[in-house]
């Protein structure tokens, strides 16, 4: 028995290294640059579920829901994608977190999530409706990121709103670049919550993208 | 068409428009400036959604004066006035009528785009004349430089139209204001 205890620890001392390659095991960032999108795995655990929630259910602000569909360039969805969405609170300040994360991370503010694209491609997070930035003529906007798994992570156009006054063709021209395609939605709301859609195309517009191999 | 002599009391139709749409003026300017600035979102819905309404309500006005308007014929002709200054009132007139036309018809177009709520004043709905394509915000953004420089042409044109009335009334001392349009 003891010999088996023995034998089981130098088998995990052995299998160490593994694990914590694993663990730290990222994909590449593409679409450089990109300031501060280590962020993203910064509190990822497991798997996260395709319906996930931002911001807690007794935050102040308006309830949005942001969902859309994952799609390669071809248009068929896919699963197993991951979207990171980060926004600000109703005043429009990056809320401070409670939790222990990294410097990036740190500056995303407690607002952030992830959620796991299902069988159809889906995805969909409960928030609020983010404020935009106090005397700053920039736009309400929410960030958003994509992991595929093994392949690369990146940022994509943040999605803002059509109704949003401080939405001047000027600061659309500045935000929109059609990466990850267009991130202008228009929110509808239906019984107090707004609902914003906004689909993601992986790779579009994504410098060094790594693309799909044939086949 | 009844006629009114050049530098006569208009009818009390063409004075209570002029005034109303006077009032409203500064009203649109105010909201709108204040709901693209205010950063609380629902303030700012709220003070928009004014802006909205009295947009509308401005427009029934113009084109009640535009349609009310040949009826008369109002003389804008102020005696012993100098053929420039007569020119200039008029382009400044016909200017302002143009903008006052504009101004709801580019604010409607962003409007629709904004899919915002079409209710005035919980009386009707304006209606949509159009759906606005998903990925093409060409128009959006033509709308959106038509309404904000109108807006700035139309604080410009009022200011000297306003300045020129009261140059009448008060330096020229010829009584313009209190005489015909009040």
């Amino acid at each position: 028995m003891k010999r088996r205890q023995i034998l089981l620890g130098l088998l995990s001392v052995a299998l160490l290294p593994l694990v914590r390659a694993a663990k730290t095991r990222r994909e590449p960032i593409v679409g450089l640059p990109c300031e501060g999108c280590e962020a993203v795995f910064d509190g990822l655990s497991g798997n996260p579920s395709s319906h996930a929630r931002i911001a807690p259910a007794h935050e102040p602000g308006e309830p949005l829901t942001l969902w859309g569909t994952v799609t390669d360039s071809d248009g068929h969805p896919q699963a197993g994608v991951i979207v990171y969405a980060y926004h600000t609170d109703r005043g429009g300040l990056y809320p401070p977190t409670a939790t222990p994360v990294g410097e990036a991370a740190r500056r995303h503010g407690r607002l952030r999530g992830w959620a796991r694209t299902n069988t159809r491609g889906r995805y969909k997070f409960d928030t609020i409706r983010p404020g935009s930035y106090p005397g700053r003529d920039i736009p309400e906007h929410i960030h958003v990121h994509v992991i595929e798994p093994g392949r690369a992570t990146y940022y994509i156009d943040d999605v803002m709103f059509r109704d949003d006054l401080k939405l001047t063709p000027r600061q659309e021209e500045l935000l929109s670049h059609g990466r990850g395609s267009a991130g202008l939605a228009t929110p509808k709301q239906h019984r107090g919550r707004w609902f914003v859609r906004r689909n993601i195309v992986l790779g579009a517009g994504i410098a060094g993208y790594p693309g799909r191999n044939p086949g | 068409m009844s006629a009114v002599p050049a530098g006569e009391r208009y009818p009390w139709l063409a004075r209570t428009l002029h005034w109303v749409v006077a009032l409203a003026i500064p009203c649109q300017v105010y909201l709108g400036w204040a709901a693209e600035l205010t950063s609380n979102r629902e303030d700012s819905s709220r003070l928009i959604h004014f802006h909205f309404q009295l947009g509308v309500i401005v427009a029934v006005l113009m084109m009640l004066r535009l349609t009310w308007r040949p009826a008369y014929s109002l003389s804008g002709v102020i005696a012993g006035e100098p053929l420039r200054h007569r020119r200039l009132a008029a382009i400044t007139h016909s200017a302002i009528y143009g903008l006052l036309l504009l101004l709801p018809a580019s604010g409607y177009v962003i409007w629709v785009w904004m899919q915002a709520p079409m209710e005035v004043l919980g009386l009707f709905e304006v209606p949509r004349l159009f759906t606005p394509p998903e990925e093409d915000e060409t128009w959006r953004a033509i709308a959106w430089y038509v309404h904000y420089w109108s807006g700035w042409a139309l604080i410009g044109l009022t200011s000297l139209h306003v300045a020129a009335a009261l140059w009448h009334q008060f330096v020229r001392r010829d009584r313009l204001i209190s005489r015909r349009m009040l």
